[in-house]
């Protein structure tokens, strides 16, 4: 009986807040700028039926996991080269650090300079966002290999492509695994974000554009969609790394 | 030593990107050369006119951050020391941690306008979750021994929060204010974007719209050393304010 | 098994009992931890209370700290039944680097128990340096906790206890964690804090003799459940010494009675 019974206590809260809200809308005359639940819920609902919530949904996944999937491979890649290379640490790493606390967003006007408007422009920012943490805790996962492990590999003759496939990157997998679901958690927030200054597609995009034309019912709508799919991916991706990579932490 | 290395490597880049736009490699149009960001930057300080946009950024931050602090740890405060708050309360904050705070922005367009307050308001918004979740975690892992201690010593219950709860969440509160400030940043800019009244994100947008592109690399340059400087300075305090830690056990 | 012993019969005439436990059982679940135990201790006695584990003995101090209410039976401070902590009654834990505030200095620990007594800014300071002159910590008084060993730590968890100025002390085998030679320190230091106040100690331990060179009362406990074995009286002579109270025949006399009660340490 525990399960259900916090499911209830935790919905208490929204539900309340709800039916205040709808209450006052009711008795009172709301701005142009608020609406209602009842007229939220129905943009929403209008927007899954005409598939259009759908699209958006799709336009900012795909961008979003495209750039993930692109900025991933190659820092692994870097990461692993950084992190056996003592020269390359020493000369990089620092400036790594540097660019990690340097804001996506304000890259993303040099980016519409580059790529112009289109999912180009998305995905190079998603990219170039989850590159940085994603090199980092790759780099971290490679230093921290037990070097007997890499002296097996040698001894059995590996040659160096096969020593990185079945060597490093397993034993590097539980740090670059974090690195990918840190990666995974930027990569929504920059493309979201690219949607609403630049790029006009995708769920972020439909925020802004509903918010600049006087639509509250159908921002606050999108505004709703997108927690629920921010909260899936995590949800996700939180269960995925402990499935995969549970045994990493023992 | 680190930071000699990191320095050298971004002059070795600078270097070379002057290079590739001397020889043309690289189109002005999208790169700016280096000594073309340098004279903008010069020509705005000289000339003033990127005083103003710092300034208002920076206030934005100031404001904004600060207000998400303490409002964080007010909040956390209620939610995190009472049973009802974290049973009732905590669960729908927890539902809206992954909520990319930069799509709080066109919604405080859509409600306050463009103006200041609407982008002090969507940093404090967006800022404001690490910081709560940071101190709602603080209160929860308060060592049980400790409260004890305060009630044997009898221990009013302010006085329990004001010597034990809070310094014992402090740690947690400050690593997520550490975040919070970048993700106020963020924030700022993306909020000064929208509503086009100043600030370096309306710097950023007006120098790419215009294609002034040294004017553009020199703004993200300002902002990428306002993240770096934001950063070092919540650092500083942190490490301060933390002193007591145990770094190494003594037994 | 309660032995009735002489102060038992005076309290109220000769001296005041300070502490009245009646019947107290206390059951968690389904496990009996300790089945009617009942005795009373007198002001300014130092009981120790030894027994194996299992035998209840934290159960017992946290009963009498008020931080625990028995299932059955009652624990009375004076005449007032202990349901909550009570001002006059001071707690030191075993776990001393989880009781300390560690992101306050040894002086600021001390002037907890101040504040929460409400005593004014202006005293805390004159009281400190006296309290930390007591237990020997004045060269630590702008230590933080982290810096000091373990001995040290716990000595301010008894000089916080000492700020409270508490009619009863309640030690919960405060010198456990704790390597031989800094034990007996303390032990002979809690002998010369509590000779030269009118506190009355109560003082939990799983070490035999410890139990014998400290009290002038030990409290035997048997395990599952934890009930009373034995009350004895300790006549031996004070100011005990490490060296020749341990020799002493009477001491010998009963480590062989306890060996007996409870098989070994």
């Amino acid at each position: 009986m525990r399960a259900p019974a916090a499911f209830l206590r935790a919905a208490l809260l929204p539900l309340a807040i709800f039916v205040v809200w709808e209450a006052f809308a009711r008795a009172h005359a709301l701005p142009d700028s608020l609406s209602r639940p009842t007229t939220i819920f129905a943009a929403l609902g209008a927007e899954l039926l005409d598939g259009s919530l759908f699209a958006m949904t799709g336009q900012t996944l795909v961008s979003a996991a495209a750039g993930w999937a692109i900025g991933a491979v190659l820092a692994i890649a870097c990461g692993i080269a950084v992190g056996t290379i003592p020269a390359l640490r020493a000369t990089v790493g620092p400036a790594l650090e540097l660019m990690r606390s340097v804001p996506p967003v304000a890259l993303i006007p040099i980016a519409l300079l580059v790529c112009g408007l289109g999912p180009k422009l998305e995905i190079s920012m998603v990219a170039f966002a989850v590159f940085w943490p994603i090199i980092i805790f790759t780099a971290a996962g490679v230093r921290a290999i037990d070097p007997r492990v890499l002296d097996v590999a040698r001894v059995l003759r590996f040659s160096p492509g096969a020593r990185i496939v079945r060597f490093v990157l397993p034993a590097a997998s539980a740090l670059i695994a974090v690195g990918l679901r840190i990666g995974a958690g930027i990569a929504l927030v920059v493309a979201v974000t690219t949607e609403i200054i630049a790029n006009p597609s995708g769920i972020g995009y439909g925020i802004a554009f509903s918010a600049t034309t006087l639509r509250p019912d159908q921002t606050f709508a999108d505004l709703l969609a997108l927690a629920v799919v921010g909260f899936a991916i995590n949800a996700l991706l939180v269960a995925g790394e402990r499935r995969l990579f549970g045994w990493a932490r023992a | 030593m680190k930071l000699l290395a990191g320095l050298a490597f971004i002059v070795a880049i600078t270097a070379l990107a002057e290079l590739l736009c001397d020889a043309h490699v690289l189109s002005p149009a999208i790169v700016a050369a280096p000594h073309d960001v340098w004279a903008a930057l010069v020509a705005g300080f000289a000339g003033g006119e990127l005083w103003a946009p710092i300034r208002a950024t920076i206030f934005h931050l100031a404001v904004g951050w600060s207000a998400a602090v303490l409002a964080g740890v007010a909040l956390g405060t209620l939610v995190g020391l009472t049973s009802a708050g974290r049973a009732y309360v905590a669960p729908t904050l927890e539902f809206l941690r992954p909520l990319p705070a930069s799509a709080i922005a066109p919604v405080g367009l859509l409600l306050i306008g463009r103006n200041d307050a609407m982008i002090v308001a969507v940093i404090v918004f967006g800022a404001i979750w690490p910081v709560l979740l940071g101190a709602i975690h603080g209160f929860a892992e308060v060592e049980p021994r400790l409260r004890e201690v305060s009630r044997t010593l009898h221990l009013s219950r302010a006085q329990t929060l004001w010597t034990i709860s809070i310094p014992s969440a402090l740690p947690d509160i400050i690593a997520g204010a550490r975040v919070s400030i970048a993700i106020a940043l963020i924030l700022a800019v993306v909020a000064e974007i929208l509503a086009s009244t100043g600030g370096l994100g309306d710097w950023l947008n007006l120098a790419e719209r215009s294609y002034r592109t040294p004017d553009l690399y020199a703004g993200v340059l300002l902002v990428g050393v306002l993240g770096v400087v934001t950063n070092v300075v919540v650092q500083r305090v942190e490490a301060y304010l933390l002193r007591w830690k145990e770094s190494a056990a003594w037994r | 098994m309660q032995q009735k012993t002489l102060f038992d019969t005076a309290h109220g005439v000769l001296s005041h009992t300070v502490l009245d436990v009646r019947s107290v059982g206390v059951t968690f679940g389904s496990r009996e931890v300790m089945r009617d135990v009942s005795f009373s201790v007198t002001q300014g006695d130092f009981i120790t209370i030894v027994g194996p584990s299992g035998s209840g003995k934290t159960t017992l101090l946290r009963a009498l700290a008020g931080l625990t209410t028995p299932t059955t039976g009652s624990v009375r401070f004076k005449d007032r039944e202990i349901r909550e902590p009570q001002r006059e009654v001071a707690v030191v834990f075993q776990d001393y680097n989880r009781a300390l505030l560690p992101w306050r200095t040894v002086s600021g620990n001390i002037a907890l128990a101040l504040e929460a007594r409400r005593i004014p800014r202006a005293e805390a300071p004159a009281r400190i340096a006296e309290i930390l002159r007591r237990v020997g910590l004045t060269n630590h008084a702008d230590d933080f906790p982290k810096a000091l060993s373990g001995g040290l730590q716990q000595r301010v968890q008894i000089a916080r206890a000492l700020a409270q100025e508490p009619e009863v002390l309640l030690m919960d085998e405060p010198f456990g964690a704790l390597d031989a030679m800094t034990r007996q320190r303390l032990q002979d230091e809690i002998l010369e804090i509590w000779g030269s106040t009118p506190t009355t100690v109560v003082f939990i331990t799983h070490d035999l003799e410890e139990a014998i060179y400290l009290g002038n009362r030990i409290i035997v406990l048997e395990a599952d459940p934890g009930r009373i074995g034995a009350d004895i009286r300790v006549e031996l002579p004070r100011p005990r010494n490490q060296l020749t109270t341990r020799e002493d025949e009477r001491f010998l006399a009963i480590r062989h009675r306890l060996f007996g009660l409870l098989g070994h340490g």
